[in-house]
């Protein structure tokens, strides 16, 4: 369980967030809002990139401020681009590069690496250069880079924004087939309309939470 | 994009451990310079060229690289012909050829990532200055990476400048890439933090 | 150093060698390509300051060292540096340091006019005496044919003075002070 107590989150001259209180429980939670109202700024607290400026964000009874390393390992976050998610030259290098934190010996990590790349279909590319990869494989490897560690808790922000139709495709295939908890920051509002819970934010506050189909149909109506 | 020049291949050469080319890159940069005798440094250029054929490495990637560098030392040999003597440019042009073409040797018959390996190696006594020898390994790879990428950035903003008309224009092309370069570099870093690896 | 100062110093050595991919022209006579690669040393210096700016040169040579061709067109290796104008090569990192440390010093009247002076001091004074040095010292031209021999270069280098103080100018607002806190 993640949760929000009179949070205020602000960056340098204004505030994002504004007392924000929030227990986030369900498997599959969406956030949507116009650009701006706060979104981005609400995926980062919840894995301790962004500190409150007030208030408290726990995860599992881990607050967020204190301890930055244990919520990392609870929290997995998938950014909008994967290009800069990847860090290494090679597809198996940069897998590795996520395993070194856990200090397996060199087999454990390469059953790990066999693993993780069946499971999305990409063990052809084990030896290709991250850069040869489509968006969507890209997107992929990014997203098995946090299952390596396996978390608890994925955020994502727009994980689908930079993604053409088919990888768009793929990426949420893969993402609706997690067991974990996901939650998830999108424009895409046929993504969010898949979802258990659904919160609207506007100018940083909760306008709006709930279940998709009301929640959707009044971030609609804001529009119109 | 090819980001490499070795040449692959199952020779002597390419078989030989980096440690070993890299150390006798150094020697013959310390022999040449212990002798002033043409004959023996033709002699040392002669089985540098022997170690070539050895390797049996493709002319066209071998000339690619050796020809901008051997006509550098044209020129070089003319202007030592003309204001010092011939005799001092010929010492000099063989002690040069034998270095570009040890190095280049090296350099085609091993791959980037054994010599990253050496590299690092060589780097980890750095650790007792506090340096982390993981952090400088990260900044390679990170370059590597990045170059490719960076790349496309260059190519697509060159595109839609010239479709604005300023194709022309360092400025127009320069200071949107380095944007984009600076933003990017603000999101890999925090992927690196949210991705939890300890450095 | 941050995460970002590695991020950065990287970033800087790739756009080095993003702006070798240029075609280079090579100056009659002296076979010595111009490239736009010494924009790469200008620009890490005035934008990261002289610690992060200089180790992204470094970073760039070791990688050219070790055999990536990413010197302007595509020349790469450890026979590059065995040249006659390796010199010019070597002075890259502490150009891109002086440029940094003096972009430092005068952060706070930092105006084209200062960034041309820098960009002079490092960008062609220093390289030109790292690689003048080099070709008397170890290549055994007298003095005054390598002076001569380097002038052609002259004016294509102060074009990139101009370009890579103009792009630090534009870019002050999109960069951190370079001593690491906020503009």
């Amino acid at each position: 369980m993640i949760s929000l107590e009179q949070v205020n989150a602000t960056v340098p001259g204004r505030t994002v967030l504004k007392d924000v209180t929030l227990t986030l429980r369900e498997r599959r939670i969406a956030v949507i809002g116009a650009n701006g109202s706060g979104k981005s700024t609400f995926a980062r607290l919840l894995n301790g990139l962004v500190r409150p400026s007030s208030g408290r964000v726990t995860v599992d009874g881990v607050d967020t401020a204190k301890d930055a390393k244990a919520v990392r390992r609870l929290v997995g976050f998938l950014f909008q681009d994967p290009d800069n998610q990847i860090v290494m030259p090679l597809v198996e290098e940069d897998l590795r590069f996520s395993l070194k934190a856990l200090k397996l010996d060199r087999p454990e990590e390469d059953a790990a690496i066999e693993r993780i790349l069946s499971r999305f279909a990409l063990g052809h590319l084990r030896e290709q250069p991250s850069h040869n990869l489509s968006g969507g494989e890209k997107q992929l490897l990014a997203l098995a880079n946090i299952l390596l560690r396996a978390p608890r808790y994925l955020v994502l922000d727009e994980p689908t924004t930079l993604l053409d139709l088919r990888n768009r495709r793929r990426v949420m295939e893969a993402i609706d087939a997690l067991p974990e908890t996901v939650i998830c920051v999108t424009h895409d509002l046929e993504i969010a309309a898949g979802y258990e819970r659904v919160l609207l934010l506007e100018d940083g506050r909760v306008l709006d939470d709930g279940p998709a189909e009301a929640v959707i149909a009044r971030y609609r109506s804001m529009a119109e | 994009m090819n980001l490499s020049l070795y040449q692959p291949g199952t020779s002597p050469v390419h078989r030989l451990h980096a440690v070993w080319k890299l150390a006798g890159l150094f020697a013959a940069g310390i022999a040449v310079l212990l002798t002033e005798s043409p004959l023996l440094l033709a002699i040392g250029l002669a089985s540098v060229l022997a170690c070539f054929m050895l390797a049996r490495l493709p002319l066209g990637a071998v000339l690619r690289q050796a020809l901008p560098l051997f006509a550098v030392l044209a020129v070089f040999f003319a202007a030592h012909a003309i204001f010092t003597s011939p005799e001092l440019g010929t010492i000099l042009v063989l002690r040069f050829a034998t270095i570009i073409g040890c190095g280049l040797l090296l350099t085609l018959t091993t791959k980037v990532s054994d010599m990253m390996a050496v590299l690092e190696r060589a780097l980890r006594p750095l650790a007792l200055f506090g340096i982390n020898p993981a952090k400088i390994s990260l900044v390679f790879a990170l370059t590597i990476r990045f170059i490719p990428v960076l790349a496309d950035t260059w190519m697509s903003v060159r595109a839609a400048q010239q479709a604005r008309g300023l194709g022309g224009n360092p400025l127009a092309l320069l200071v949107p890439v380095t944007i984009q370069t600076l933003r990017r570099a603000d999101q890999i870093a925090e992927a690196i933090e949210a991705r939890g690896v300890e450095l | 150093m941050t995460t970002r100062d590695l991020v950065l110093i990287a970033l800087f050595a790739a756009i080095t060698a993003v702006l070798g991919l240029f075609p280079a022209l090579t100056l009659p006579l002296t076979g010595v390509p111009v490239t736009a690669q010494t924009l790469g040393v200008m620009l890490a210096g005035s934008l990261l300051g002289a610690r992060r700016g200089g180790l992204a040169l470094l970073v760039f040579l070791v990688l050219v060292a070790v055999g990536l061709p990413l010197l302007a067109g595509g020349r790469g290796g450890a026979a590059v540096f065995a040249g006659v104008t390796a010199g010019f090569l070597f002075s890259w990192p502490i150009a891109a340091w002086l440029i940094g440390w003096l972009t430092e010093k005068t952060w706070e009247r930092y105006n084209l006019w200062r960034a041309v002076a820098i960009n002079i001091v490092g960008g062609i004074v220093l390289v030109y005496a790292g690689g003048i040095a080099w070709m008397v010292a170890v290549a055994g031209i007298p003095l005054d044919k390598a002076l001569y021999g380097s002038l052609p270069f002259i004016p294509g280098d102060a074009l990139k003075v101009a370009v890579a103080a103009a792009a630090a100018i534009a870019l002050r607002r999109y960069q951190q002070h370079p001593l690491g806190h906020p503009a």
